[in-house]
């Protein structure tokens, strides 16, 4: 067997999806500001579609690897980023601008502690931790269908908030009953990504407590 | 404040990884929110892409960094430090330099949130301000977008590696 350079891991097919998902997260940009609603669903859609693909050719084709483990968490925060900036400008209401802002620095700040947080102490005693983690994240974590049913709805709310502003009137009459269907699931989403920051910077200052107190007793 | 709690960190000797990433995040969803709102308030749609693409660019780069520091951190680091591009190593030899770019970055976009509330004649002092900064924000962009390329390169490397390394196993 031939030896992989790094160019042949970029080359990899889940990574080349991840490539495709960032070039639909523009397509769906553009669709947003210049107007065509119907590109920016399909285009978000389409590119969401590809999220579950991405890991499931990683596994069939044995190309797994940390570049597209990275490169499908940075497009993620990308696409729910930019929609939710879109968001926050087609939804004029105050207040609710204020909520979007909230919702991005949300996401965004949940995602990178956790990620942090998971590759400093994965050399801990990270069951330990696992054990003492809120009952929440428990539950979400333990089935996977669980959490990939919350993020799916959780993006859908926002893409339906997005076409509701655009649809026909006949069609509302299917799509803000699901709106309505999607914001609980949405908003516990939300909370979990909240209790995840709090977890996760804890661990942290667990593990920085620890470390203080080690080299603190060495000094003596 | 964002200088102060470095400088508070090393002098009451309160350095935290925790501190770090709060530091980094907090960096991360300000830039995040002002560009959204510099996206809404200039509202000619080339440049609300722009804007979009900024942010894109600021977290995927950040990340990708952060990302590949702690992975690579236990791997051969001097010798990834001596392949970077020339740039980079140009960009983190100086931290004052460091620090300048970011800096005039953040200004940069103050700057053009704050020429849209300005009175006249405060606009002869800040439009030079903003033009001067301009292209502070753009080399600095640029370098961000060397950074998340360089950083998944080494990712790419490391991955190479290790499967190299598991496939030499099994023969």
């Amino acid at each position: 067997m031939t030896n992989l350079s790094y160019k042949d891991v970029f080359m990899f097919v889940p990574n080349l999806i991840g490539y495709t998902r960032i070039a639909l997260t523009a397509a769906a940009t553009y669709g947003m500001y210049y107007e065509h609603p119907f590109m920016t669903f399909i285009s978000y859609a389409a590119s969401e579609f590809l999220d579950v693909a991405d890991g499931y050719y990683a596994r069939k084709l044995g190309q797994c690897s940390k570049l597209g483990e990275v490169l499908d968490m940075v497009t993620d925060r990308c696409t729910t980023t930019v929609l939710l900036t879109y968001l926050a400008q087609l939804y004029d209401c105050r207040p609710l601008a204020l909520v979007f802002c909230l919702l991005i620095s949300l996401d965004i700040s949940s995602h990178y502690m956790q990620m942090y947080s998971q590759l400093i102490t994965g050399k801990t005693n990270h069951k330990q931790m696992d054990e003492n983690a809120h009952w929440i994240l428990k539950a979400y974590y333990t089935d996977r269908r669980v959490l990939f049913g919350f993020c799916f709805g959780n993006e859908a709310f926002f893409l339906l908030l997005y076409l509701n502003k655009f649809l026909p009137a006949y069609a509302l009459y299917l799509s803000i009953p699901l709106t309505v269907a999607a914001f609980p699931i949405s908003l516990i989403k939300n909370v979990i990504n909240g209790i995840q920051l709090y977890e996760s910077a804890s661990d942290l200052a667990h593990l920085d407590a620890a470390e203080i107190n080690k080299s603190n007793s060495k000094q003596k | 404040l964002q200088v102060a709690n470095g400088y508070y960190a090393r002098k009451l000797g309160q350095c935290s990884k925790l501190g770090e990433v709060l530091d980094m995040v907090t960096d991360r969803c300000t830039t995040t929110v002002l560009l959204t709102y510099l996206a809404k308030l200039y509202d000619c749609r080339p440049l609300a892409l722009v804007f979009c693409l900024l942010i894109s660019l600021d977290i995927s780069s950040h990340y990708m960094q952060m990302y590949s520091q702690l992975i690579t951190g236990k791997t051969n680091h001097k010798q990834m430090d001596e392949n970077a591009h020339w740039i980079l190593k140009a960009y983190y030899t100086d931290r004052q330099v460091l620090f300048g770019f970011c800096f005039g970055n953040e200004a940069f976009f103050l700057l053009l949130y704050l020429n849209k509330f300005l009175p006249a004649y405060a606009l002869y002092l800040s439009i030079p301000l903003t033009v001067a900064a301009f292209p502070i924000s753009l080399i600095k962009n640029v370098i961000n977008g060397i950074q998340l390329y360089e950083s998944a390169s080494d990712l790419a490397h490391l991955d190479a590696a290790e499967i190299n390394k598991s496939n030499g196993k099994k023969k």
